[in-house]
């Protein structure tokens, strides 16, 4: 499928919006806002944060429209239809609504107090940004269904019978590769660095939530995929727990061929309709068709041999069980 | 890597599983300081005893083509791994060829002192 300006367009639209949105506020308001603005609130709403009121803008574009930039070349690069990603572009409108609200909602309330210190955030805000939230993230959920995602193009390939490997009467085989994903390591490390920094010099938990999103992502970045008399399963590499295995009844067929991460859906576990997928890098991969009619894929070098063993294997627990 | 064992072959299942991984380092498929799989989890892949797979993993080792470290697993080592394994090949085809043609061990050993004599005229073989 062919790159999209009009999807990155789309992707981006509602965090272009939001910062408009807050650019357009700013500005009505600016001669209003203390100095520094009070940017965080306690428990009970009082003011607890500030920002000097030169930082402000800049922040909030960062806020806004990188997270924008990215999901749009995203969708840019993918070449993939949005109704295949509903989700992830529900997720940026959502987003993007509430970050919008919350940082108008703010202004509001400086330039309603007059000095930072007295500023109160009422509580009841955060309940409206996160039914904005909804509401816009809804919004997007239907604007990306318009883009229809286009017929399986692999199920020609499918249909043609899989790659064997023979195997004697009294042979058992085992295929195991281990497979890393320079792209997780770096982002995993990155969002661990960040969350350290962070806790350290601003001293909130909050951001402990970062640090494990970094860890899992760095847990992830090497696996091990294996296909045995079982099926195939694929571990992390540093223990057999926790472990995600496709038992072989499960199976229809299995196939290999090269893959773009992107076109997966991006690096990790993606969950699409009708496919999921576990993305280390773009190259070989091992696609299984299964018996639910779904796709489960898994990046991995040498996925023909894993297949011809996989779709052998299939065959010789069929025929032993009579089915 | 493809580990595959005959259950039915009268070769022992440990030294047909060594005999897998010396094939992966001697084609280029393991390269050095690649990990095998843990032995408890090749084991139940197989079905086999996880003693089997260690002593598969042992005889690499001796042969110097992974090392064995508590806690690291089975790694193929830095040193000419690929070369190594392909000498060993060749010194199981010589050892199955010998038997084959049904001689001694004595036979097969003065055949191959014969022959390290004649290449490095000069330097004595000493036992």
């Amino acid at each position: 499928m062919a790159r999209s300006w009009r999807r990155a367009g789309i992707v981006a639209l509602p965090f272009v919006l939001a910062w408009a949105a807050v650019l357009a506020v700013f500005t009505a308001l600016r001669d209003r806002l203390p100095d520094p603005v009070a940017t965080h609130m306690g428990p009970g709403g009082q003011a607890d944060g500030f920002t000097g009121l030169g930082a402000f803008l800049p922040v909030a574009t960062t806020l806004l429209l990188l997270p924008g930039l990215i999901a749009s070349v995203v969708a840019y690069c993918s070449r993939m239809a949005l109704g295949g990603q509903r989700m992830l572009v529900a997720t940026g409108y959502g987003t993007a609504a509430m970050l919008g609200y919350d940082l108008v909602a703010l202004l509001e309330a400086n330039a309603g107090a007059g000095r930072a210190a007295q500023v109160a955030f009422p509580l009841w805000h955060l309940a409206v940004s996160f039914a904005v939230a909804g509401a816009v993230g809804g919004a997007g959920w239907l604007l990306a269904g318009r883009d229809a995602a286009p017929a399986d193009e692999a199920d020609e390939a499918a249909e043609a019978a899989g790659p064997r490997l023979p195997l004697g009467k009294g042979e058992t085989a085992v295929w195991t590769r281990s497979v890393g994903s320079p792209v997780l390591v770096v982002v995993g490390a990155g969002i661990t660095l960040l969350g350290v920094v962070l806790t350290v010099v601003m001293d909130v938990t909050a951001e402990s939530a970062l640090i494990a999103v970094g860890l899992i992502s760095l847990a992830l970045s090497r696996c091990r995929v294996t296909v045995d008399r079982r099926g195939l399963s694929v571990a992390p590499w540093f223990a057999p727990r926790p472990r995600m295995r496709i038992p072989l009844e499960r199976i229809t067929k299995a196939t290999s061929r090269e893959a773009r991460a992107l076109g997966l859906g991006g690096w990790g576990y993606r969950i699409q309709p009708g496919r999921s997928a576990l993305v280390l890098r773009s190259g070989d991969a091992l696609f299984l068709r299964l018996a639910t009619g779904k796709e489960f894929v898994v990046t991995v070098d040498d996925a023909a041999t894993a297949a011809a063993l996989l779709n052998t294997l299939v065959e010789r627990d069929r025929t032993a069980t009579g089915t | 890597m493809l580990f595959r064992v005959d259950l039915g072959s009268p070769v022992p299942l440990g030294d047909q599983i060594a005999a897998t991984v010396r094939g992966a380092i001697a084609d280029g498929t393991l390269r050095p300081g690649e990990r095998l799989p843990a032995a408890r989890a090749l084991a139940d892949s197989l079905g086999v005893n996880v003693h089997t797979v260690l002593r598969g993993y042992q005889r690499l080792r001796e042969e110097d083509l992974i090392d064995l470290r508590r806690g690291r697993g089975a790694v193929v080592t830095g040193e000419q791994p690929t070369a190594r394994a392909r000498l060993l090949e060749g010194v199981q085809n010589l050892v199955e060829e010998a038997r084959a043609l049904g001689l001694s061990d004595e036979e097969v050993l003065s055949l191959v002192r014969t022959r390290l004599a004649s290449r490095y005229s000069g330097a004595p073989y000493s036992a």
